[in-house]
C-alpha cells in the first residue's frame, strides 16, 4: 500500500515536472513571437508613417497642379459651366410649341443660348 | 526547549506512569516526536503561503502591461502627434530615423574613423570631426538623422566606438506651403513657432510639466480648419502679384464668415518648414497674425457700419465734402475730391476721408471705441498661434484721433482682425472669433455685434462698391463679390511716406449671404505700367482676390449666380442718392 503510494508519488511528479517544463518552454516562445510580432508592428507602423508622409508630399497642390496641366486636357471650372436643374428648358419652350411659352421658360432658353455662345 | 518540555509535561498526565529506563526512553522518543510534528506544521504553513502567493500572482494579480511596457521603450523616444488640414491631409509628421553619436573614449584610431565617416557623410567638415572623436569625451553628436542608406553603410564599415539612437524627425510635406500656421518644431521635439509650439503639450501628448511614457497618447492628429487646396490657391495668387509688383510682402486670409475658421493664412515671405534653421527672420515674421498696420480706408467698412447701426446717419443721408476739414495742425483730404455733398453710399464707394471722418464725428469718440473693441480691433486676437500681434490704438482717444481712425490712420491692427471684423458685420452681425481648429462651420451665434438690417445694408455697400466703385477689379464672375479696398501710407522716418503703401482689400463671397471673407494685403507694392503706375489697393490687391475668389468658389463648394438676373441684382439693389438729390442706380 505505501509502496504504491510512494511509486504513484514519484510517477506524479515527475508527470508534472515535465509539464512545468514544456509549459516554460511554450510560454517563452509565445513571449519571443509575441515581441517579434511587437517589433513588427512597429516597423510596420513607421513604414505607414513615412508612406503617408510621402503621400501628401506627392499630393502637393503645387505639383497635381503642374502634373495636371502637363498631362489632362481639362482646365478650372468656370462659374460659367455650372448650372442648375431650373436653368434648363421646360419641354413646351421648343420652338415648335407655339404661343404657350411661358415667361420663365423663355429666359431659360435664352440663358441657354448665351451660354452656348460663351462656349464657343 | 522550555516549551517543549512544558509541553511533554502537559502530554504526561494522559500517559500511563513507567517507571524504570524504558520510561524515560520513551519520554525522549515522544519529546522528539513532537518537535518534528512542530517543524512539519510549520514548513506545512511556509508552503501552503507561498502556494497561495503563487497563485494570488499567477491568476488574480497577472501583470498585463510588463511587456507592452518593454516594447513602448523600444519604439524611441517621444512621437509627436501629426497635424492635419480639416480634410485629413497631413501637414506635419514624425518619422523615424537614427542618429548617428560617438564615443570618443573607445574610438581607437580617430583619424582612420573621421576618413571613413566622410565617405559616407560629405557634408562633414574633417578636421571638426577630428577633434570631436579624438577627444575624451564619453558621448558627442555626429549627425542627427540619417538617411537609411548611409546608416547602412556606417553600419557596415564597423568603426568601433560608433553608436546609433534612435529618433524622430519632424516632416512637413508641404514644404513653405504652411510656414506661419504650422510653424515648425526643433530637432529636440520641442513646437518653436506657429501651432507646433501653440500646442506643444497636446502634441507631446502631457500635461505640462508631465513626463511622456507612451506614444499611444499621442496618436490622435491636431485638425486644423485649413484646406490645402484653398491655401495653395491663396499663396500662388499672393505670390504673383507680390512678384508682379516686386512688393516686399504680403498677407492673405480666407475666412469662413459664419464660425471664423481660417481657412487659409498666407503671409510672404515664407521659408520651407523643413529647412526652417536657415530662413531669414523676414520671412519668419508672420505678417497674417503678428504684424500690426495702418490699414486705412478698409476701416471706413466700420465706421460706416458703426453710424448706420447707431442711427446717426440714415443711408440716404449723407455729409458735405466740398473742403478738406481741418482740425488743430492736421488737415484730412480725399484722395480723389468730388468736392461735393455725398450721401453714404458715395463716400463708401469713393473712399472719401471727410465723410468718413465726419460720419465719426457724429457718433462721438466714446461709442466709436466701444464698437471698434467689440469687433475686437482693440484687442489682440485669440487666433491659436503664438505670433499675434498687440494692436496699437491711440491713447488718450482724441477728436483727432476718432477723425484719422474713421479711415484708418492713428491705429494699427493686424490683417486677421481685419478678417475678423469684416466676418461679423457681414455675416448677421454675431460677432465671431477666428480660430485655427476644425470646427467644421460650427457657427458662432452668441454675441450679436450689430443689427441684422445693418448687416444687410453693409452687404449691400460691398457690393455696390465692386460693382461701381474702387473695387471693380475684385470681381469675380458668378461669386457675387463685395469688399473695401484700402491703401495706407506706411508711416516711418518723420511722418507718412507718399510711396510706401500698404495696400489692402478685403472682400467677402458670396455677397447675398457671404460665406467667406477673403483678405489680400500687399507690403509696399510698386506700379506698372499695366496699372498706369497706380500701387493702391484697387489696383493691386483686389485683383488678387477676384482671382482668389473665382479659383476657391468652386473648391468650398459655392454656387455661382448669374450676376446679370434681375433676382440677383434685386436682392442687392442699393439706391444711391447723388449729389444733385436725384437717385442713381447702379
Amino acid at each position: 500500500m505505501r509502496r504504491t503510494l510512494t511509486v504513484a508519488a514519484i510517477i506524479l511528479t515527475g508527470l508534472m515536472s515535465y509539464g512545468l517544463y514544456n509549459m516554460k518552454y511554450e510560454v517563452r516562445r509565445l513571449e519571443a513571437e509575441l515581441a517579434d510580432l511587437r517589433q513588427q508592428i512597429t516597423v510596420d507602423k513607421q513604414g505607414l508613417q513615412v508612406l503617408r508622409a510621402e503621400w501628401a508630399y506627392l499630393n502637393r497642390p503645387a505639383r497635381l497642379e503642374k502634373l495636371a496641366t502637363r498631362h489632362l486636357d481639362l482646365a478650372p471650372i468656370a462659374a460659367i459651366q455650372v448650372g442648375s436643374i431650373i436653368d434648363l428648358p421646360l419641354l413646351s419652350a421648343q420652338p415648335g410649341a407655339g404661343s404657350k411659352t411661358t415667361k420663365k421658360s423663355a429666359r431659360h432658353a435664352q440663358l441657354i443660348s448665351s451660354k452656348a455662345k460663351v462656349a464657343q | 526547549m522550555t516549551m517543549f518540555s512544558r509541553k511533554a509535561s502537559a502530554v504526561s498526565p494522559d500517559i500511563k506512569p513507567r517507571p524504570g529506563l524504558d520510561d524515560v526512553s520513551d519520554e525522549v522518543l515522544e519529546i522528539g516526536r513532537n518537535r518534528l510534528v512542530v517543524v512539519a506544521a510549520v514548513f506545512a504553513l511556509a508552503f501552503t503561503i507561498i502556494g497561495g502567493r503563487l497563485i494570488d500572482l499567477g491568476v488574480w494579480q497577472r501583470i498585463d502591461g510588463g511587456l507592452n511596457l518593454a516594447s513602448a521603450a523600444r519604439t524611441g523616444p517621444l512621437a509627436r502627434a501629426d497635424i492635419v488640414d480639416r480634410n485629413g491631409v497631413v501637414l506635419a509628421t514624425d518619422l523615424a530615423t537614427a542618429s548617428l553619436y560617438a564615443e570618443p573614449r573607445r574610438v581607437i584610431d580617430p583619424e582612420a574613423a573621421a576618413r571613413k565617416l566622410l565617405t559616407v557623410l560629405p557634408d562633414l567638415d574633417y578636421n571638426e570631426l577630428l577633434g570631436k572623436l579624438a577627444t575624451d569625451k564619453g558621448f558627442v553628436w555626429i549627425k542627427r538623422h540619417l538617411t537609411p542608406k548611409q546608416k547602412y553603410v556606417i553600419n557596415a564599415q564597423g568603426i568601433p566606438g560608433l553608436g546609433f539612437r534612435d529618433e524622430h524627425k519632424r516632416v512637413y510635406p508641404h514644404g513653405a506651403l504652411l510656414a506661419h500656421v504650422v510653424g515648425h518644431a526643433g530637432v529636440d521635439n520641442e513646437g518653436l513657432t506657429g501651432v507646433e509650439k501653440r500646442f506643444d503639450d497636446q502634441l507631446t501628448g502631457a500635461a505640462p510639466g508631465t513626463l511622456i511614457t507612451s506614444p499611444a497618447t499621442a496618436s490622435q492628429p491636431l485638425r486644423l480648419s485649413i484646406d490645402v487646396r484653398v491655401q495653395h490657391a491663396l499663396h500662388e495668387e499672393l505670390a504673383k502679384s507680390v512678384a508682379e509688383f516686386s512688393a516686399l510682402g504680403g498677407a492673405g486670409i480666407v475666412m469662413d464668415a459664419k464660425s471664423g475658421e481660417v481657412v487659409a493664412m498666407v503671409s510672404l515671405p515664407d521659408y520651407d518648414l523643413n529647412l526652417a534653421g536657415s530662413a531669414s527672420s523676414d520671412a519668419r515674421f508672420n505678417r497674417a497674425s503678428l504684424g500690426v498696420y495702418e490699414m486705412g480706408s478698409t476701416f471706413k467698412t466700420f465706421t460706416a457700419a458703426m453710424a448706420l447701426d447707431y442711427g446717426t446717419v440714415k443711408i440716404n443721408g449723407g455729409y458735405d465734402a466740398t473742403k478738406p476739414l481741418r482740425v488743430a495742425r492736421f488737415t484730412i483730404r480725399d484722395d480723389h475730391p468730388k468736392a461735393r455733398w455725398l450721401s453714404v453710399p458715395e463716400i463708401f464707394i469713393y473712399s472719401s476721408n471727410i465723410g468718413a471722418a465726419k460720419m465719426a464725428l457724429d457718433v462721438g469718440g466714446q461709442r466709436q471705441k466701444e464698437f471698434l473693441d467689440r469687433l475686437g480691433l482693440l484687442q489682440r486676437s485669440t487666433l491659436e498661434l503664438p505670433e499675434v500681434g498687440r494692436p496699437m490704438s491711440p491713447s488718450p482717444w482724441h477728436e483727432i484721433n476718432t477723425m484719422t481712425v474713421a479711415f484708418g490712420h492713428g491705429i494699427a491692427v493686424s490683417p486677421v482682425q481685419i478678417s475678423g471684423a469684416v466676418a461679423s458685420l457681414v455675416n448677421g452681425g454675431y460677432g465671431i472669433k477666428p480660430t485655427l481648429l476644425a470646427r467644421d462651420g460650427v457657427e458662432s451665434k452668441s454675441r450679436r455685434v450689430i443689427k441684422p438690417r445693418t448687416s444687410k445694408i453693409l452687404q449691400r455697400l460691398m457690393r455696390l462698391n465692386v460693382v461701381k466703385g474702387t473695387g471693380s477689379k475684385a470681381a469675380a464672375n458668378g461669386y457675387l463679390v463685395g469688399g473695401k479696398t484700402g491703401t495706407a501710407e506706411k508711416a516711418g522716418r518723420g511722418g507718412y511716406q507718399r510711396k510706401a503703401l500698404l495696400s489692402s482689400f478685403v472682400a467677402a463671397f458670396p455677397m447675398n449671404d457671404p460665406k467667406y471673407v477673403v483678405l489680400a494685403v500687399i507690403d509696399e507694392p510698386h506700379g506698372t505700367k499695366a496699372t498706369h503706375g497706380y500701387a493702391s489697393g484697387g489696383w493691386t490687391a483686389a485683383p488678387v482676390v477676384s482671382r482668389v475668389v473665382s479659383r476657391i468658389g468652386p473648391i468650398l463648394g459655392i454656387s455661382p449666380v448669374d450676376e446679370k438676373s434681375k433676382t440677383v441684382r434685386n436682392a442687392l439693389f442699393m439706391p444711391v442718392k447723388s449729389g444733385g438729390g436725384r437717385v442713381a442706380t447702379f
